[in-house]
């Protein structure tokens, strides 16, 4: 029994140690494109003002109904690293708030599409040929020949604009682009040997779908995620632009570059500072997810 | 496709979508690039806000369009910096003793555009037309005017229904249109106005029919309006008078700064942001504050909650900080005391004003219906898209409404979407920001058009006060013609209208205007110099009185 029990934890003890010099290995490999760490380090960064925002910025109640009349139009000083807008908050703490809303978005949308796209493209992609796939990709067809913008910009005009109405609008037209990805890869895999032994031993639907062929799309539908997240995050900034995003005073990125513009060239960081910071979020996420491709591509 | 090559692309990507955004303000039209195609056109003032949809006197009534209306046509009678009227037209009046007929005498030496003689006909053709089309200011002579008519070439009377105290100061709305030339271009194959077709509009979209000092040259539709001096105007021309004026949609601040500084715009527009101002000035722009007649406006909704209830509105109105407005946003506004603005006709000076003080709010809301439930303490507040500084006045609202605990809801709306929303009680937001001029200089507009009955339904008066007392008492003071009783009664339903709250007076409307040292403009002039000026909106950007010299461009 003890010889039994030594060999289970000697085997646990392996895998684990495979599990890691996996790890280790995809972080090398990972590793050795640095454009992709440094989106890494972006996104963590990113991430880690976003969860701590309270803590990091330096005014955080300027995120809130605040105004300072005092301190309106301030350049970029000691006291306000990104200066101040036009009603006196402080924009780098704005920015910092800003970045969960952006979070909440990205991740949000994804949260929301991914499981629906990745289903609908399994179902379409197994039964291709059967009129079920046949519908399922018209109807995607449809919301693809819809600009993702436009299409976020009349759900959000017919709803309130509000962040969650914002992340609905996004992920109307965003699941379709999982489906097209996931139809694609399930419509070769079902032909592959280990499924049709599947469906031999007489395996259900569900378990070919999800045990036999998702695992095999994980990798594309992760790589193609984080390289969404910037995506997603661009068009919530749009909307926001547009006045369809967060209203006031809650900040959104989108939104403080529109109310900045009217203000250029001569209060520049009103607008200036929000876009650099959604250039650095989705400059982050791009090569964070090269990096996730280069990776699982050549693990494959 | 190599990875640096992607890496280097969605860097690319996103730094151009990042400028684009930043960039993306409307485009100005290029009002030289136009005109470069034009001769003499050197001596013109181009003046930018939103495109005149209705040059019609019979149709429009937005600002740039009673600016395209004062240059284009002749009004029956012409204001003056006082607040009164001057014969323009009518080159004399009488009225009867009932006070319910007014014979005007028509100038015989008045040209329209075509070269035809004004006449009596005319006028009285424009009236009927303009009741028939009731659009535009049809409101102040509808119900008001019972039938106008030309016994002949030189004679037009108007019989009223009721007695009107300021019928003739209401008149520097009503614009003459030649008969003939409307007429020669009515749609007849629309039915609108039975034998009248479209009685012109669609003609007189893009073309006039006017006597005015400029005739229109061109108009491009959503873009300008461009008119021509009319070399046989019957008032005369002085030197260096502008050749040609231009209204466009040139609207977004940093278009207007750009246009100004490339001496593309003479006049820069109202309700820019102070920034902008700013800026304007250290390119040697004269900055100059125009004497406001009407006020910015908090409408709020007397028959949703929140704000049905009178002490919740005073306590909004208590919550409100005027002092930081005039001092910080609107710096050289005045406060408002009430609707009036105090340089109005028939203004109640003994009106105290609401004033910044929480506790007083706080003191109104417990006195509120809704004082013991907090959770409807949420108020929706819509301010106008084309107005940046509104949002400021919206934020500073919400921090002062946090103090006391209600929850203020700012939503950003375009004046076309405000409008739409305003037909119903239920699509009315509990506060809307408008700006609010009247039409005619007296306190009696200001009643008949925001709290009357009548105006219910427009963005005019999202308050829906729906009060019959009040409406009597109107009505009442309108058909006073004794100036005197008439004042007495202004200032009676001033205090009544003080006392419901239905608006937060937030200040007076001291408007900003910026104009280029080339370019003299009277008005401007009068207010540099803090000259008492009074002119009902579109008569004050009267072309003809201005000066271009090009020497100095």
């Amino acid at each position: 029994m003890a010889n039994a029990n030594d060999k289970a934890n000697c085997q646990g003890t392996v895998v684990k140690r495979d599990k890691f010099i996996q790890l280790k290995r995809a972080w090398y490999k990972f590793s050795l494109n640095k454009t992709s760490v440094i989106g890494l380090v972006i996104v963590v960064a990113v991430a880690i003002c976003a969860i701590f925002q309270p803590w990091l910025a330096p005014y955080p109640h300027h995120a809130g109904e605040f105004v300072d009349f005092a301190n309106v139009n301030c350049p970029p000083c000691k006291e306000h690293w990104c200066g101040t807008d036009g009603v006196g908050r402080d924009i780098l703490s704005r920015i910092m708030y800003a970045f969960r809303g952006a979070f909440t978005l990205g991740l949000g949308c994804l949260a929301l599409v991914v499981p629906f796209g990745v289903v609908m493209g399994l179902i379409a992609g197994y039964h291709k040929g059967q009129w079920i796939s046949t519908f399922i990709m018209r109807v995607t067809d449809v919301f693809l020949s819809i600009p993702p913008l436009i299409m976020a910009l009349c759900v959000c005009a017919i709803l309130r604009p509000t962040l969650f109405n914002s992340l609905l609008a996004v992920s109307v037209s965003w699941w379709t682009w999982y489906c097209r990805l996931v139809y694609s890869m399930t419509s070769s895999l079902r032909n592959e040997m280990y499924v049709k032994s599947a469906e031999l031993t007489g395996a259900s639907t569900a378990h070919i779908l999800f045990r036999e062929i998702l695992p095999n799309c994980f990798g594309a539908v992760f790589t193609k995620m984080t390289l969404d997240m910037g995506w997603i995050i661009l068009t919530g900034a749009s909307l926001g632009f547009v006045g369809m995003g967060e209203q006031p005073p809650i900040p959104s990125l989108g939104t403080m570059v529109a109310d900045g513009a009217k203000y250029i060239p001569g209060q520049w960081w009103i607008s200036i500072c929000p876009a650099l910071a959604i250039m650095i979020i989705v400059l982050g996420f791009n090569l964070l997810g090269d990096g996730v491709k280069d990776m699982l591509s050549s693990e494959e | 496709m190599t990875r640096k090559t992607l890496t280097i692309m969605a860097m690319l990507l996103c730094t151009c979508l990042i400028i684009g955004l930043a960039g993306c303000t409307p485009k100005a039209p290029d009002p030289q690039g136009e005109l470069s195609a034009h001769d003499d056109m050197e001596s013109i003032i181009r003046f930018g806000r939103d495109w005149p949809t209705y040059i019609d006197p019979g149709v429009g009534s937005s600002y740039t369009c009673q600016v395209a209306h004062a240059n284009l046509y002749d009004p029956l009678v012409f204001p003056n910096t006082d607040g009164t009227v001057r014969p323009h037209v009518a080159s004399e009046w009488t009225v009867s003793e009932d006070g319910l007929t007014y014979t005007f005498k028509i100038r015989q030496d008045i040209k329209f555009h075509s070269g035809n003689l004004l006449k009596a006909s005319d006028v009285a053709f424009s009236m009927n037309r303009l009741l028939t089309i009731g659009e535009g200011f049809s409101h102040l002579y509808h119900g008001v005017v019972k039938e106008c008519y030309a016994p002949d070439d030189e004679t037009v009377v108007m019989e009223l229904n009721y007695t009107f105290g300021p019928f003739a100061n209401s008149l520097v709305r009503f614009y003459i249109l030649e008969e003939d030339l409307v007429m020669a271009n009515i749609d007849k194959s629309v039915d609108t106005y039975g034998e009248y077709g479209d009685y012109g509009k669609t003609w007189l979209l893009t073309n006039d029919a006017g006597s005015g000092p400029y005739k229109v040259k061109e108009v491009r539709l959503e873009e300008y309006v461009m008119g021509e001096r009319f070399d046989d105007y019957f008032l005369g021309w002085e030197e260096n008078a502008p050749k040609n004026f231009m209204v466009t949609n040139l609207n977004d601040p940093v278009a207007q700064r750009t246009a100004f500084a490339n001496k593309e715009l003479e006049i820069a527009r109202d309700n820019l942001p102070q920034e902008t101002y700013a800026e304007i000035e250290k390119m040697g722009g004269l900055v100059v504050t125009k004497s406001a007649t009407g006020g910015w406006n908090m409408m709020l909704n007397t028959k949703n909650a929140p704000t049905d209830c009178v002490y919740f509105r005073k306590a909004l109105a208590y919550a409100f900080d005027y002092d930081t407005l005039v001092a910080s946003i609107l710096p050289g506004s005045a406060k408002s005391t009430g609707p009036v603005a105090s340089v109005l006709f028939g203004k109640n000076h003994d009106l105290p004003g609401y004033e910044y003080n929480l506790d007083k709010a706080r003191e109104m809301l417990s006195k509120s219906k809704y004082a013991n439930d907090p959770d409807k303490w949420f108020v929706s507040l819509a301010w106008c898209a084309e107005v940046p500084e509104q949002e400021k006045m919206s934020l500073m609202f919400q921090a002062s409404l946090k103090e006391l605990g209600i929850t203020l809801e700012i939503t950003k709306t375009p004046f076309s979407v405000m409008t739409a929303n305003a037909q119903t009680i239920e699509t009315t937001p509990n506060a809307s920001i408008v700006l609010w001029s009247p039409s005619f200089l007296e306190a009696g507009d200001v009643f008949k058009s925001r709290y009357h009955s009548a105006s219910t339904g427009s963005w005019e008066q999202m308050e829906w006060l729906l009060d019959e007392e009040l409406d009597a008492m109107i009505d009442d003071a309108l058909s006073t013609v004794d100036n005197d009783e008439r004042g007495r009664k202004y200032r009676a339903i001033e205090e009544y209208i003080f006392d419901l709250c239905p608006t937060i007076w937030m200040c007076a409307n001291d408007s900003k205007f910026a104009v280029q040292p080339y370019v003299e403009w009277p008005i401007a002039t009068y207010y540099k110099e803090n000259v008492p000026a009074l002119m009902p909106g579109g008569f004050d950007l009267y072309f003809r009185d201005c000066k271009v010299f090009l020497d100095k461009k």
